[in-house]
């Protein structure tokens, strides 16, 4: 198993093992056993990854990738769902980003996915979590138990014939608010990248939290620009009939995986062919 | 352009056919999905009140609209189902397509995708709006499954519909939403339940995080609370209302009706199969109207202005949250 870093701006992780400040912040003592055994869990560097899954205002500016000296990092970027604009803008990433030894995209969409394969064939690109299907309600009742809950799209063997003949190497994905760990099968043919300590439940171009930059009335809508607020801000969603923590992150609603839930994850996924995400940087 | 109606009970054909529908849809259910798969929804509504539950139901629906030129698709546009799921569905849509005679299925899993494509079904396959086709070259990955229309999702705009028909293979045929239900994040994006309500609509408290870099006023949270409230008011048909003049509130986008005339959009949706009589009558009705203005040689500006004046809720208009494709924004109608 590696690890690898979702960073919000490009830093050299130089000790990796920073992140065990970073998510107490999370979960305090409560995963000891990650922190303890973290050379035993995690034997390799997974690299960085930049870029946003869920919103075109946040991938990186072809500036930022620049001045990434170092072009053996090795370099993942998350791209969202795109409209033919957003294809423009992130081609003159992708120009770039192709100056890195083996950099890997992680594509939402399926034209993106074509879009690279016509253009820059050589990039290795990765099934972004968008793609994958499933059922992560927040208020579930506890009772009910049907594979339904437990399988999501990246599950059915035809989609991994899909992603071979499509040259997809890998998958990104959440590890599943109802996943039972120990009935959990790992894939050992294909990359599968967690990520860590959240799972996205629902997302859309309307951001709630890009109001806040806003004055006026009536201003909740897909922006043409946007200030960022999100990128200090994480507001919390409380119902009584939420199972688990429900945050709002920009545009975006994420569960946060309890402690129990991550520990025996990790547990069984140490060595095998996993990636983890650590996402908790952007949070 | 084909207005697509929604159906979930024959005693809506005869009004839906004499009002002027060119397309409908409806959801289909069995007794055998509900037992074995009834946690997922077959096509991400409830059973009752918006699906059709017998197939004797669906043949004389079918029947009747043949008789009139009308094709009918039948929606399994759930985003997700299990292998066992898709696999049940492939023998109950050959089943469909051989007795009933149905002309399309809506679809938006990918699996079920590959699963259609791969066995050669003989059915005409339209990508629903959960597809989340944002872009041409989404558009031509679906074509190569052999996709004869894409629904687009509600949160494009117009002009980057506009970039998606033009730089697509013409044998493809595009629908866009023209009124009723909007929703807040994009559905096909959105792995949550309509059941017992859609996410949401729950009422939740929004509180700072603990984990916040910043906190966020008070205030400033309140005010987003009231506004998001707002919003989804008028996404949800402004409360289920209606006009005086008996027109439903709600998301539309007619006074773009011109203007998806001019790029070529093929179908323009009615949202609503869980709607009452009601609803889907005076919803087709208004659209209808609008459309006849259009085809009547109206220039887009005439349409736009037609249709805002026959909503006749400027107050909602002038909101935006009422707005498909950013209408109301769009300078060149």
């Amino acid at each position: 198993m590696e690890i690898a870093f979702h960073l919000k701006k490009f830093k050299q992780i130089k000790n990796p093992k920073f992140f065990f400040k970073h998510i107490k912040k999370f979960y305090g003592e409560k995963i000891k056993s990650l922190y303890n055994n973290y050379d035993a869990f995690f034997q390799y560097e997974g690299g960085i990854y930049i870029g946003n899954e869920f919103c075109l205002h946040l991938l990186p500016t072809a500036d930022e990738l620049k001045k990434i000296e170092d072009k053996n990092t090795k370099i993942t970027l998350l791209t969202p769902p795109l409209t033919n604009k957003g294809l423009k803008k992130c081609a003159y990433l992708l120009d770039h980003l192709i100056k890195f030894n083996k950099p890997q995209v992680v594509v939402n969409d399926w034209g993106i996915l074509l879009f690279i394969k016509k253009n820059y064939p050589k990039l290795k690109i990765s099934a972004g979590r968008l793609l994958n299907k499933a059922f992560k309600d927040p208020r579930l009742s506890e009772t009910q138990k049907d594979k339904f809950f437990t399988s999501s799209t990246f599950d059915n063997p035809n989609f991994c014939k899909l992603i071979k003949s499509l040259g997809i190497s890998g998958l990104e994905q959440d590890i599943l608010p109802y996943q039972n760990i120990s009935e959990f099968h790992i894939k050992e043919d294909t990359l599968q990248s967690f990520y860590f300590p959240f799972g996205y439940i629902t997302t859309g171009r309307v951001c709630l939290t890009a109001l806040l930059q806003k004055n006026k009335a009536n201003a909740l809508a897909i922006a043409d620009k946007c200030a960022k607020p999100c990128s200090s801000r994480l507001l919390e969603l409380k119902n009584d009939s939420f199972l688990f923590s429900v945050f709002q992150k920009g545009n975006t609603v994420f569960y946060l995986y309890p402690a129990s839930m991550l520990e025996a994850f990790v547990e069984k996924a140490k060595n095998k062919n996993i990636r983890m995400v650590y996402q908790g940087d952007i949070f | 352009m084909k207005v697509t109606a929604p159906i979930s009970s024959i005693k809506e054909i005869e009004m839906l056919i004499e009002l002027g529908a060119d397309e409908l849809y409806c959801g289909f259910n069995t007794d055998t999905w509900q037992k074995k798969f009834g946690v997922c929804k077959i096509n991400r509504r409830e059973p009752k009140g918006a699906c059709i539950n017998s197939e004797l139901e669906l043949l004389c629906i079918v029947k009747t609209a043949h008789k009139n030129n009308i094709l009918v698709s039948v929606a399994f546009n759930s985003p997700f189902y299990t292998a066992e799921g898709i696999s049940y569905l492939l023998t109950l849509i050959e089943k469909l397509i051989k007795e009933i005679s149905i002309d399309s299925v809506i679809i938006s899993d990918i699996n079920l995708l590959i699963a259609l494509f791969k066995k050669k079904i003989p059915i005409n396959i339209h990508i629903s709006s959960l597809g989340n086709c944002f872009n041409s070259e989404t558009a031509a990955f679906y074509k190569e499954f052999g996709v004869k229309r894409i629904i687009l999702p509600r949160q494009l705009n117009f002009y980057e519909i506009k970039e998606i028909v033009k730089n697509t293979d013409k044998k493809i045929e595009f629908e866009v939403f023209a009124l009723n239900d909007g929703c807040y994040y994009e559905e096909g994006f959105c792995l949550t339940s309509h059941t017992p309500e859609a996410f949401c609509m729950t009422e939740y408290q929004l509180e700072n995080s603990e984990f916040a870099k910043k906190k966020t006023e008070e205030r400033k949270l309140k005010n987003l609370k009231k506004e998001l409230n707002s919003y989804l008011w008028h996404q949800n048909n402004c409360g289920s209302s209606y006009q005086k003049n008996g027109f439903p509130n709600g998301p539309c986008s007619c006074c773009l009706f011109g203007n998806f005339k001019d790029i070529g959009i093929s179908a323009l949706k009615i949202v609503g199969r869980e709607a009452s009589f009601y609803r889907k009558m005076t919803s087709l009705k208004m659209v209808k109207t609008v459309l006849d203005k259009a085809a009547s040689g109206a220039g887009n500006k005439e349409i736009a202005e037609f249709a805002k004046k026959m909503r006749n809720t400027e107050k909602y208009c002038d909101t935006g949250y009422v707005c498909y494709f950013g209408a109301g924004n769009i300078s060149d109608k």
